[in-house]
């Protein structure tokens, strides 16, 4: 079976969500394709762990991401290989490629999904954010196009033989094109994306202060988490919009989630559900969290978030 | 030449609804309908450029199309009360277009009639969540899209500077010549209320009702599941200090997530 991966890196890294589509294709015969000139390491990364061609798009113009440049770059590698199966991640990339492919080539397409095998083919899909999910049944045709919720599956690699990198020049007309990057406000952090985080500290109304938020950015910096809003903190002003967890906000799927004063109304709950472990921590023991975590402290926040991080510390420097 | 904005509306179960099963569907009986959060910013920006654009001499028409069972009439009333000008409800009381292909399909083909100039989308419904239908809109039109916008900036009605919303808090800017298809984020604006001579109007303006055109299916859903109920909470008692320490520890030995 022929499987087309859209792959992705950060700052030159391979994704862990690109690592979790090569092991939902394995011992499939897979090529992918991975764009920008610093993308080298992620490309051999991708040739080691089995990917047998590897399409690097080096061109520095491919940097920044072009809707039509990756587009047609991708599709005609796709015309080439004929695979019965495009991936991708449900990132800021995949989110926006995969559905404009799958149109492209008139194919079935499901974002976002939460579980994959792909031989047999088994599909699920969440809705209403996560408050159901559904198996899908794809209609029959060349190429389905799905894109992968990050940390939804185990990372893996295709096969123990290695590939090889293809430098690939696609031609595409940057300066006719009715699309033009202007610039991009602040370079890529070393954070982790709310949306691919493994641990994600979140905070809500109760922390009452934008500064307050530093409390739990501190803690975050401690265990490489990313840190997360409720919809009541973000509308208060307390938070960015890009930090806000729900319905109307990003929907996460860490090992470990970790609210501070979060009362959890069902738009909240329905963003972060899917989360393994949950902890609340709420000076009200009534609050509807309680019942839908794995643990909870009814306490002052801003007492234990500092507490947490020197035990947090205590333990990583004993690892 | 008048200009045309278009707007892609969808009606959708209010987020604070429950969800539950009876048998194999989603039951309805307690479903209360809302526009999509995200279509309201499109719905917002496409009034504000139409606003623009006609205190710049422009004619500017703004036109709502939505697909749903006859029900879904109702946000193309609401979107009316706040200053869209008519509607096109392409009826689909059978749902039989449910998946991104179908969808986007049916709404291409009323968007390619209308002709728009200009279409604006909310990012993604969040019923179906497939953040989808409206870049594969665009595609079918062969116009250029941008999605997931917190910010945009017209020149006149010949191109617009946008801010995409990326992961990180980061923003990439676009510069797009129109026609193009842009779909909002939250933080592009927030709707207006509805005023009193805005909704008396919004009975008036006219609904076009068309059949759902032939379309194929990408996948349908074979059965539905809602999300396993974890075990009772684990509550830690003590003074703070003992209860942030035995947290960690539970975390680490018990959960195994740090």
């Amino acid at each position: 079976m022929k499987i087309f991966i859209l792959a992705e890196h950060k700052n030159g890294n391979l994704k862990k969500a690109t690592l979790e589509l090569l092991g939902a294709s394995k011992g499939a015969d897979v090529a992918a394709v991975i764009f920008g000139a610093g993308a080298k390491a992620a490309a051999d990364e991708l040739a080691k762990q089995g990917v047998q061609t590897v399409h690097w798009v080096k061109d520095a113009k491919f940097n920044e991401y072009h809707p039509e440049a990756y587009a047609k770059t991708a599709e005609d590698l796709i015309k080439a290989q004929k695979p019965a199966f495009v991936l991708g991640s449900a990132s800021s990339l995949g989110k926006d490629l995969i559905p404009k492919l799958a149109a492209r080539f008139d194919a079935p397409v499901a974002t976002d999904c939460i579980e994959l095998s792909l031989e047999p083919l088994k599909v699920r899909k969440p809705f209403f954010s996560g408050k159901a999910a559904a198996a899908i049944q794809f209609e029959s045709a060349e190429t389905i196009f799905i894109s992968v919720r990050p940390n939804s599956l185990p990372a893996g690699s295709v096969s123990g033989t290695p590939g090889k990198v293809n430098e690939l020049t696609p031609s595409f007309d940057f300066s006719g094109s009715p699309i033009q990057f202007v610039s991009r406000t602040q370079a890529s952090s070393d954070r982790p994306d709310l949306t691919e985080a493994s641990i994600i500290v979140s905070g809500g109304r109760s922390l009452k202060t934008k500064e307050n938020f530093k409390i739990l950015f501190d803690l975050a910096d401690s265990i490489g988490a990313a840190v997360g809003a409720s919809r009541a903190a973000v509308d208060e002003g307390l938070a960015g919009h890009d930090m806000q967890v729900g319905q109307t906000g990003k929907t996460v799927n860490p090992s470990l989630y970790v609210a501070f004063g979060i009362s959890g109304a069902i738009q909240h709950l329905a963003g972060m559900r899917t989360s393994k472990v949950i902890v609340a921590i709420n000076k009200d023991p009534n609050a509807p969290l309680f019942q839908k975590a794995d643990y909870g402290i009814v306490g002052d926040l801003f007492v234990l978030a500092p507490l947490l991080n020197q035990e947090f510390k205590k333990l990583l420097n004993k690892a | 030449m008048a200009v045309k904005i278009g707007v892609l509306i969808k009606n959708v179960p209010d987020t604070n609804t429950k969800i539950q099963l009876k048998g194999d569907a989603i039951d309805e009986g307690d479903i209360k309908y809302v526009i999509n959060p995200y279509d309201e910013f499109a719905i917002e920006e496409a009034v504000k450029t139409k606003e623009a654009w006609t205190k710049a001499g422009q004619t500017v028409e703004v036109v709502g199309v939505c697909l749903g069972p006859t029900t879904a009439s109702k946000s193309l009333r609401d979107a009316f009360a706040v200053g869209v000008d008519r509607g096109v409800h392409i009826l689909d009381n059978e749902k039989k277009a449910i998946d991104p292909r179908s969808v986007s399909q049916a709404l291409a083909k009323v968007c390619q009639e209308e002709n728009f100039n200009l279409i604006f989308a909310g990012k993604q419904a969040v019923d179906t969540d497939s953040h989808s239908v409206a870049t594969m809109v665009a595609e079918r039109l062969k116009m250029p899209h941008m999605a997931v916008i917190s910010k945009c900036e017209f020149s006149g009605t010949e191109s617009v500077q946008v801010e995409r919303d990326i992961e990180g808090g980061i923003k990439e800017v676009y510069k797009i010549k129109l026609p193009a298809l842009l779909t909002a984020n939250k933080g592009l604006n927030k709707m207006r209320l509805a005023s009193l001579p805005g909704i008396r109007a919004a009975s008036k303006k006219e609904i076009k009702e068309v059949p759902l055109s032939d379309i194929k299916a990408g996948y349908k859903v074979s059965g539905w599941g809602l999300p396993p109920e974890r075990g009772k909470v684990k509550m830690i008692e003590g003074e703070p200090p003992a209860q942030a320490a035995e947290l960690v520890k539970r975390l680490h030995e018990e959960a195994k997530v740090v």
